[in-house]
């Protein structure tokens, strides 16, 4: 956007001095030398950086043997869809099984804590209460800390309770997880709800909860979009987590079933391609579908 | 439908340390329409807070009718606040904004829709019902915000320099309309506003603030004609009103350089003897200019600094003695260096004991 | 008067009741989950590190046993082969060599990237495609790696083959003092996408004239970066550098994935996060080095979390 303005703008500018200008679109329509190596060299750059995810797509359709030989050969490729059929139902961790498990476990994650961190915010954007600055850097310090500092107590909490290898058990973890991050997050965007809408309503006649049903969560509904994708990527992806905390090979999580696929011997690329392909899909077109809340809440962030 | 009680109410904040509003006691009648009139940051918009319940006074009481609402929320008020920027809840339509305070209310969805009809038509803006606030003009917000207000038929209606944002001549169309409002829905109305013009055309009486207290109440008229202390005079008119200091003795005030005007003597209460000092009031409008020597009475003596033709009138600035005295006439002959004559008559006069109260 | 305040203060206090119940209602229920599953345990950690374990039961008060015994352990810290710069090193030296490796590499190649593609044509795909690598599960990033350095199928053996340096080909990530490098590689690899992307937003941010006014006043690319764009951008790189080493630190996938629990032949490339798992969930279990670790990788990130709250 911003750079679409910029370009307009050096046009409208250049145009003002007609002589000017025509050179200028012709140097723009054909590009320089250095001009041309930099498209060169950006591209180059930019495939480079592909190459990886490339072989893992290119083994993922291919049979092992054309794998092991390169998956850059192209001359006689077959295309495959075994390798998916046989991750999907693969006997020590049937990526069909884990596809689910994982989804089961993501979307309440991120709809509680999307919820509950909305809430908790509310009250860190607006009001003082006891206690509001020591809250505050604990949650900036759970943003920081790594997620081995809580593994063994949450693996004695879940074991004592009984959650343990549970969905529900994993859940909550990652709720607990996620809620510094996204009341810090939630909490930069409230604050900038004006005062006034908010008195507007009381005087209007609502409480304090309607306030915050009616007025707060539509204000914030880009900034909960965000705050819903980003999480979704982080519980969809995680891998320490569900390694810890779920053991049984029923309740197995997707990136946990990836490195089982390997299998013993000779390591069958295609399978680990396959699921690999899988799982890395579906935030991917959670991204694509809600690219422009995301981009947004990736500004905001940053702006942080 | 509702009489407005302040009682020796002050509000403090940050501890103490500010005192927006102090011992403020003011009665607004049913019906009426009472402007706060004041400089930047006197406390007018707190006390309208105060009264609509979102602050608490820290002293004092505040009643509607007979009912003590000091500790009651805004919501058990009954009153309806237009905000300065209107406060439109951006993520709907001007139709849920107004349809907003109803729904709160549990009114039933038909006579919604009837109220609304009623008051957009009111307000001529049936035609934007569809749209968001971000796509509104100034003046179109300025009446959805009015409209959420009226919905209500709220007992008070408060309003905080609602047209502060519009542009001039959009301002003068609402100040007639706002009028006329308030005069057909006859809703007791409290407007902050600190421009003293929108105060005197709109209000019934106008409460003058200054530093967090109420300085005079009074009817428009009545406050530009009698003001009570100095800085009402100085604060109601413009040019503000002239103050030449000066010794009230035997019934005339003598100002510097030996001029002395008589004032009104039966007035005079204390002993003829007495000497005490003064300040005389005189507004700009009130004098005449001459040039050649004047018989008058009343006149004061001075040469003329500058003239700034205004179109409609011309101020001309004299400096007599020392004090630089300001003149509004339709026209004049005079340049600057003349010697000129500043008369005035003797009810345009008026005469300011030393802390600035109003001599009788 | 006295008298009369405090009835008001009391008044007063009635007053917010509502308010307090009501900021209590809305914070409640985050701030027990956030209290049982993240505070709760971080505070279990750091007393159990003081403590004895029996498995997953704490037993007495040890003092600082479990410290000396971790910070003496060669798995986290073997002080002659750190001595002599040969891997293993321990998880300890090991995470901070990959940490000052990875996060100076990845926010330079950010900002080079995000440079480079600030004003050509196509931009964003360009981007998205640099971009990519950072949504990828951290498990699957240390698969592409261990398929990427494989001696047969392995793309980058293959480009070895190409330039004709046939006798380098081998299993890069087998090679006990080169393989911290090539996942190093890996980490940069994913890591440039994520700065490249802040440092574009930033650049996006940079008012166009202020480029053409210094061209006009004849300033070079170089002097352009250095008085216009370098100012406007310092502040992302604190997020960029501040990101990345919290990333190194919570490495853990894809040492796991390329390397398995031990992490590599020997433990050549086991990193902090990856004690941690190998003592608490694996036998014998050692929680209580388990938790010193964890602490250990606390430390580190504290300060980073002052800085974060500073900026606030
Ligand atoms: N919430 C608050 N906290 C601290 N001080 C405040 C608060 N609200 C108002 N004040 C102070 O109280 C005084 C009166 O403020 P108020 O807003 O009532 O003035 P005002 O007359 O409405 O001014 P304006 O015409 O500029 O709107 C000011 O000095 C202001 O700084
Ligand atoms: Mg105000």
């Amino acid at each position: 956007m911003d750079e679409q303005h910029s370009i307009a703008d050096s046009a409208t500018k250049t145009a003002s001095n007609d002589e000017q200008g025509l050179r200028t679109r012709i140097e723009r329509a054909l590009p320089t030398l250095p001009r041309a190596g930099r498209y060169a060299i950006a591209i180059a750059l930019a495939l480079l950086w592909v190459v990886p995810l490339i072989g893992m797509v290119m083994a993922s359709v291919r049979p092992l043997s054309e794998i092991i030989d390169g998956w850059w050969h192209l001359r006689g490729m077959t295309i495959t869809f075994e390798n998916y059929r046989e991750a999907w139902s693969f006997s020590s961790a049937p990526m069909g099984r884990a596809m689910l498990n994982t989804f089961v476990v993501t979307v309440p994650s991120v709809l509680v804590v999307t919820l509950l961190g909305a809430m908790a915010a509310y009250p860190f954007s607006r009001f003082e209460f006891p206690l509001r600055k020591t809250l505050f850097f604990v949650m900036i310090m759970v943003m920081a800390a790594p997620p081995e500092l809580v593994a063994m107590g949450n693996y004695n909490t879940l074991r004592s309770i009984g959650l343990f290898d549970t969905y529900l058990g994993l859940i909550l973890v990652h709720v607990g997880w996620g809620m510094g991050w996204v009341v810090m997050f939630l909490r930069n965007y409230l604050l900038g709800l004006p005062d006034e809408l908010e008195e507007a309503a009381r005087v209007d006649g609502a409480s304090r909860y309607q306030i915050f049903r009616t007025i707060v969560l539509p204000y914030a509904s880009p900034a909960l979009v965000s705050v819903a994708v980003i999480q979704f990527t982080w519980v969809w992806n995680a891998f320490f987590f569900p390694m810890v905390f779920m053991r049984s090979s029923d309740s197995v999580l997707a990136p946990q079933a990836l490195p089982l696929l390997k299998g013993r011997l000779q390591i069958d690329w295609g399978l680990v391609a396959a699921g690999s392909v899988m799982t890395m899909i579906v935030p991917i077109l959670v991204f694509v579908f809600l690219q422009r809340y995301y981009k947004r809440g990736m500004v905001a962030a940053v702006a942080d | 439908m509702t009489h407005i009680s302040l009682q020796g109410v002050t509000k403090y904040f940050e501890g103490g340390d500010i005192v927006a509003n102090d011992s403020i006691d003011l009665e607004v009648e049913d019906g009426e329409f009472l402007v706060l009139l004041g400089p930047s940051g006197c406390g007018k918009t707190t006390a309208l807070r105060l009264v609509a319940g979102l602050e608490h006074p820290s002293e004092g009481d505040i009643h509607f009718d007979d009912e003590r609402v000091t500790d009651h929320s805004p919501s058990d008020r009954n009153v309806a606040m237009v905000f300065q920027n209107y406060a439109l809840y951006p993520h709907m339509t001007v139709r849920e904004n107004i349809e907003y305070p109803l729904k709160i209310r549990d009114v039933p969805p038909e006579e919604r829709d009837e109220r609304i009809e009623e008051t957009t038509e009111l307000l001529h803006i049936e035609d934007l019902l569809d749209k968001k606030p971000a796509e509104l003009s100034g003046g179109q917000r300025q009446r959805t915000s009015l409209a959420r207000a009226i919905v209500r038929k709220p007992a008070v209606f408060l309003l905080d320099e609602p047209l502060s944002n519009l542009d001039a001549k959009l301002r003068m169309e609402m100040r007639t309309e706002l009028k006329r409002l308030q005069d057909e829905l006859d809703v007791t109305t409290i407007y902050v506003t600190h421009n003293q013009e929108e105060a005197m055309s709109m209000g019934d009486r106008i409460a003058v603030m200054n530093q967090g207290t109420v300085r005079q109440v009074a009817e428009p008229e009545e406050l530009y004609n009698r003001p009570r202390t100095t800085w009402v005079a100085q604060f109601i008119g413009s040019p503000p009103m002239n103050l030449i200091g000066g010794t009230k003795r035997n019934g005339t005030v003598e100002l510097a350089e030996g001029t002395s005007v008589p004032v009104d003597a039966s007035s005079d209460s204390g002993s003829d003897t007495d000497s005490a000092p003064v300040s005389l009031g005189v507004r700009p409008e009130d004098f005449s200019v001459h040039g050649d020597s004047t018989d008058a009475d009343r006149a004061i003596t001075g040469t003329v600094e500058t003239v700034e033709p205004l179109g409609e009138f011309t101020i001309v600035n004299v400096d007599v003695d020392g004090t630089s005295v300001k003149a509004k006439v339709p026209t004049t002959g005079v340049e600057r260096g003349d010697r000129v004559h500043l008369t005035f008559e003797n009810h345009d006069a008026y005469l300011y004991d030393e802390r600035g109260e109003l001599l009788p | 008067m006295s008298i009369q305040e405090t009835l008001d203060a009391n008044v007063d206090a009635d007053v917010d009741w509502e308010k307090a119940r009501a900021i209590l209602v809305f914070l409640l229920p985050g701030l027990t989950l956030f209290g049982v599953f993240s505070v709760g345990p971080m505070a279990y950690s750091v007393v159990g590190s003081f403590f004895a374990w029996d498995a997953f039961e704490m037993g007495a008060f040890v003092g600082l046993q479990n410290w000396s015994e971790t910070l003496t352990d060669p798995l986290i810290i073997n002080w002659d082969n750190l001595l002599a710069f040969t891997f293993p090193m321990g998880a300890l030296p090991q995470n901070l060599l990959w940490m000052v490796l990875h996060v100076p590499l990845s926010t330079v190649l950010g900002l080079v990237l995000a440079l480079l593609f600030a004003d050509l044509r196509g931009k964003r795909i360009l981007r998205s495609l640099v971009f990519l690598g950072f949504t990828t599960p951290t498990v699957v990033i240390g698969l592409v790696l261990l398929f990427v350095y494989d001696p047969q199928a392995g793309v980058f053996n293959e480009l070895l083959r190409v330039v004709g340096m046939e006798g380098q080909v081998r299993n890069w990530l087998q090679e006990p003092q080169i393989a911290i490098y090539c996942l190093v590689a890996g980490g940069v690899w994913v890591q440039t996408g994520f700065s490249m992307l802040l440092y574009s937003s930033a650049l996006a941010g940079i008012d166009p004239s202020l480029l053409e006014s210094a061209r006009i006043d004849g300033a070079g690319p170089f002097r352009r970066f250095k008085d216009i764009i370098w100012p406007l951008v310092k502040p992302v790189t604190a997020v960029v550098v501040i990101m990345g080493m919290i990333w190194v630190l919570r490495i853990f996938a894809i040492v796991y994935a390329a390397g398995g629990p031990s992490g590599g032949p020997n433990h050549v490339y086991s990193v902090l996060g990856l004690e941690v798992f190998r003592a608490a969930f694996s036998i014998p279990v050692e929680y209580g080095k388990a938790m010193v670790v964890a602490l250990i990788e606390l430390m580190f990130a504290l300060p980073l979390a002052a800085y974060i709250a500073r900026m606030d």
